[in-house]
């Protein structure tokens, strides 16, 4: 059971997404410090040396987001899982984001069905209505499955924990029969 | 043990690693927007016409796009090669865009070599590290310590690089493993290879010869059309294959000879035409120096002693050298492409290239034709500043450039007195494309400093330092390819249909940005791509935004057939050759009988699948559903004899003891008993790679020997022997001869004593001439 993790939905969401990011020095000083944080935890105290959790936590976000040796078990695509044309997926998502005034930054992710853009994307919707649309059609049906594969291939427990605080919101935001909203429950 | 922060400030201090921005799309040159107006909900679609990199044929695609995502790829019908055609490759080349295995993001190595473990970079700090790496290789070793390894048309810039730091050593698989003989035996012939696409005239042939080209095997879209157009308008087709290809479905006359017997089998051919006066005299005597050393060369060739090495019916031999006379000059001789096989592979492209002279087929209508002319600039890089180089280790008399692989893997182990150091890998699956992959592993183990930059995380990646994420074929720019090749010569130009996902860069932009790390200023100083293009397409009159519009640029009027020039020192076709005279090899195609197969094992060959392109789509979901797993093809009698069925699980153990497999058994009588035949690509032990990891047998692990080719330094594989391993047990197979198979005669008449050339004494300058000199002089890396 994870307690609220901050007051807003959308922050919540792109909280999440930001934690799924390639982790660097201010999530390893957020994991010491906030022992609630889905991810955080016993496993910590593992690591005494602030450098070498972080190098374990690079390389692990490498393995299961980037490129994993042996082979990106799960990948984070939408498309991976929604069995449709890539590039049609692509085009309808890259669509809506633009919709809103939003665009895949940089090249960082790369894709706009990465599941950081899509929480991301979601959590800067305003209207619950639409949100609850975007949810529904693009995390809902895929994120049961990726929770799966990523559980099966992580190493440590920081991803697991974090895709499955992402699971209970996105659920609970599109529970018809939801009133508490921004809420992950368990 | 760090400072804490709050969920708030870290979500503040995050900003920047935010996967979605309200800013405009990235500065920069915008990605070119022509096409048909079409729509995708709601938006506009576009048409980006470019060039396909799923094989290196380049054939014109046009890449649909909405915004900034493919939603397909279709041919273009105004590309002169593939004329709107496309093969299951280049239509399935968005999945390799999407492929969610792609490399994405600098790695840097934290764990031990093979170890497989990585993290994520930023570009700087790779870069930074590989520059620190050819520092250290530099101060150490000297240029000569670095080894470069490269593959496909943009190799040319890390090559121009690689130059201006006065390294040298480059060996290429498109060389030494495909081309090189076939190109170094038709340049030392006729003084310039057949071209890449090969000039081949199919619509006026009246008859085709195929030597062990497996056309419908290996897809060239254009030349495949062009082939079956010519077989429907009737031409004649002679396949000397000893398995019994697609192609050799088609034929008239299907000559399957003892494998290695090749060059028996063209001197006979060679000796038919000249003692039965059905060779082309007026073009000998008008084009050709050294008849009288041939026909002295091939005297022993009797259709007899040609079919008792052979295995053919001499009526058989007879017969296609008939053919051949009848059709010519409209004969066309293909001089196929992957040509490395026994070690005998130059001399076997010059017997191929001679019997093309004998029958008048070079440069005439319906054999090779001439090659065009489109003159384009040269890279940005000043190497009139290439820099004073230790004396380069020695190497073979007709190698193009760089140097055999199996020196580089020699002297990457501490074996030689040229050390490396240092292995950049461009593309190049070296596991999977040079022989002995376990002494390249090895190797590879042994360096100081390994750099990959590739799409996929291929096989050599589990050993590399570093690895930076190239974009592929349809997110960059390449230079311009002036196609020589075609009857009407044109510029083709590749550019980027969407912009670059994750953070894969161009290989100009990754050389250039090296460069500038290890103090290289004057070589690829312009902007980026676009900008080297413009300078290039501006000398032929053109400009990037001219060309982008339509992919193309017209090369005007194809040359005429005549006069024929040839590039060799005598201005004539070479029948013999005073160059390899003088570096004491055959002057004239010799035979000699191959090293026998071990008792109980069968001699290996390899070919293509028309689904894939060799490892490099083995891991594309679309082309693995088309061919999930290569079979192995075995003769039928022997599988009866072994008691084997069709289908069946084996996996194969070579003379060395190394197996490969499992892959389910092809019983045919479409192969000879000598032989198996495994199809080359599948078999990678890559674990990064979620489709292709583990998936078939692999031809080359079994591929532990090699013989060398004395002119070029490439390496024939086809000189491994396999057993078959069946639920653990190693079974033998039986020899031809418990199939009322004769033995192959060993003894070969030596040749009588060489007359000095005619006229040699009367050697002429090369005649001027702009077609044929790049193609001879510098190396083009295209794949095989």
């Amino acid at each position: 059971m994870f307690g609220r993790l901050l007051d807003d939905v959308g922050e919540n969401l792109r909280l999440l997404s930001l934690l799924l990011a390639p982790p660097g020095q201010d999530l390893v000083r957020l994991l010491r410090s906030d022992p609630g944080l889905p991810g955080g935890g016993e496993w910590l105290a593992r690591y005494q040396d602030d450098g070498e959790l972080l190098e374990h936590m690079q390389e692990e976000h490498t393995r299961l987001f980037v490129t994993g040796f042996p082979r990106l078990a799960a990948p984070p695509y939408a498309a991976e899982y929604l069995d449709e044309e890539p590039g049609r997926l692509l085009a309808s998502l890259e669509e809506q984001l633009a919709a809103t005034g939003l665009q895949v930054s940089g090249r960082g992710t790369g894709r706009p069905d990465h599941l950081r853009v899509l929480l991301e994307a979601a959590g800067h919707l305003a209207d619950a209505r639409g949100r609850h649309v975007f949810l529904d059609r693009y995390l809902v049906p895929w994120l049961p499955v990726y929770r799966e594969r990523l559980e099966s291939a992580a190493r440590l427990p920081l991803y697991p924990a974090l895709v499955e605080a992402v699971e209970s919101l996105v659920l609970s935001e599109t529970d018809e029969n939801s009133h508490e909203r921004g809420f992950v429950a368990t | 043990m760090s400072v804490g922060l709050s969920r708030r400030e870290f979500l503040k201090a995050g900003a920047g690693l935010a996967a979605l921005s309200l800013v405009p799309p990235a500065s920069g040159r915008p990605v070119p927007t022509p096409g048909q107006p079409d729509r995708h909900a709601g938006r506009p679609v576009q048409a980006i016409p470019s060039l396909c990199e799923m094989c290196f044929w380049r054939c014109g695609i046009l890449g649909k796009r909405s915004g900034n995502q493919l939603l397909g790829i279709e041919g273009n019908p105004d590309h002169p090669l593939n004329q709107g055609r496309l093969c299951a490759r280049g239509l399935a080349g968005s999945r390799l865009l999407y492929d969610p295995d792609r490399l994405k993001h600098p790695l840097i190595r934290i764990g031990k070599r093979g170890e497989g473990r990585w993290r994520r970079a930023s570009w700087d700090e790779a870069l930074d590290r590989v520059a620190e790496g050819f520092k250290q290789t530099l101060e150490r070793h000297g240029p000569n310590g670095i080894a470069y390894f490269p593959h496909g048309a943009s190799s040319r810039y890390f090559k121009a690089l690689m130059r201006r730091l006065g390294a040298q050593r480059f060996a290429s698989a498109s060389f030494g493993q495909c081309r090189g003989p076939r190109d170094t035996g038709y340049g030392l012939t006729f003084g310039s290879g057949p071209g890449s696409p090969e000039r081949l005239d199919f619509e006026n042939a009246d008859a085709i010869l195929l030597l062990g080209s497996h056309l419908g095997e290996n897809v060239h879209t254009s030349q495949i059309r062009e082939f079956t157009d010519a077989l429907a308008s009737g031409a004649r087709l002679i396949v000397v294959d000893p398995r019994y290809s697609v192609a050799a479905s088609k034929a008239q006359l299907w000559l399957p000879l003892r494998p290695g017997t090749d060059i028996a089998l063209l001197q006979a051919l060679m000796r038919y035409l000249l003692d039965n006066g059905l060779y082309d005299r007026d073009y000998v005597t008008r084009y050709c120096k050294g008849a009288a050393q041939l026909k002295v060369a091939v005297a022993h060739a009797t259709p007899e002693w040609a079919a008792a090495v052979t295995d053919l019916p001499q009526e058989k031999i007879e017969a296609a050298a008939r053919l051949l006379s009848e059709a010519r000059p409209r004969t066309l001789i293909h001089p196929g492409r992957f040509s490395a096989w026994y070690g005998n592979d130059t001399q076997r492209s010059r017997a191929l290239a001679i019997l093309t002279a004998l029958l008048g087929a070079w440069g005439r209508g319906g054999g090779i034709f001439p090659a065009g002319s489109m003159r384009l600039g040269g890279l940005c890089c000043n190497q009139a500043q290439q820099p004073e180089t230790d004396a380069p280790p020695q190497r073979p008399p007709f190698i193009h450039e760089g140097y055999p692989f199996q020196d580089l893997v020699r002297d990457s182990q501490g074996e030689g007195e040229n050390p490396v150091g240092l292995w950049f890998l461009y593309g190049a699956n070296l596991l999977h494309s040079m022989p002995d992959p376990q002494r390249t592993v090895a190797a590879l183990k042994h360096q100081d400093f390994v750099f990959m930059v590739d799409v996929l995380p291929t096989e050599p990646a589990q050993y590399a330092d570093i690895i930076l994420p190239e974009a592929t074929y349809l997110e960059r720019y390449d230079a311009p390819l002036a196609v020589v090749n075609t009857r009407r010569p044109f510029v083709a130009l590749r550019q980027p249909v969407v912009q670059p996902l994750y953070e894969a860069r161009d290989p100009y932009w990754i050389a250039r940005e090296l460069g500038r790390r290890l103090g290289v200023t004057d070589c690829l100083e312009c902007a980026d791509m676009a900008e080297a293009i413009d300078r290039q397409l501006a000398v032929a009159g053109s400009s990037l935004a001219e060309v982008a519009r339509t992919g193309i640029l017209d090369g005007g009027e194809p040359p005429p057939y005549v006069p024929l020039r040839f590039r060799t020192p005598s201005g004539k076709v070479e029948l013999y050759s005073q160059r390899l005279a003088a570096a004491s090899l055959d002057p004239v195609p010799r035979y000699r009988p191959l090293p026998q197969a071990p008792a109980g094992f069968l001699r290996l060959s390899n070919g293509r699948s028309p689904y894939h392109s060799f490892t490099r789509s083995m891991n594309n979901a679309w082309l693995t559903e088309l061919a999930p797993v290569n079979a192995m093809w075995l003769n039928d009698r022997v599988a009866a004899a072994m008691g084997l069925a069709d289908g069946v699980e084996v996996e194969l153990e070579n003379q060395d003891g190394v197996r490969s497999g499992p892959v389910p058994l092809k019983v045919t009588p479409g192969i000879r008993p000598e032989l198996v035949f495994l199809p080359h690509g599948w078999g990678q032990q890559a674990p990064a790679l979620g489709i292709a990891n583990g998936r078939g047998a692999s031809d080359n692990r079994l591929m532990t020997r090699f013989a060398e080719d004395p002119e070029t330094g490439a390496t024939g594989l086809r000189v491994n022997f396999v057993r078959l391993v069946v639920d653990g047990r190693v079974l033998d197979a039986s020899g031809p001869e418990t199939l009322g198979i004769a033995p192959e005669p060993r003894a070969v008449p030596m040749p009588q004593p060489y007359a000095e050339p005619d006229h040699l004494e009367e050697e002429t300058e090369a005649p001027d001439g702009d077609s044929d000199e790049e193609e001879w002089s510098e190396w083009i890396e295209e794949g095989c």
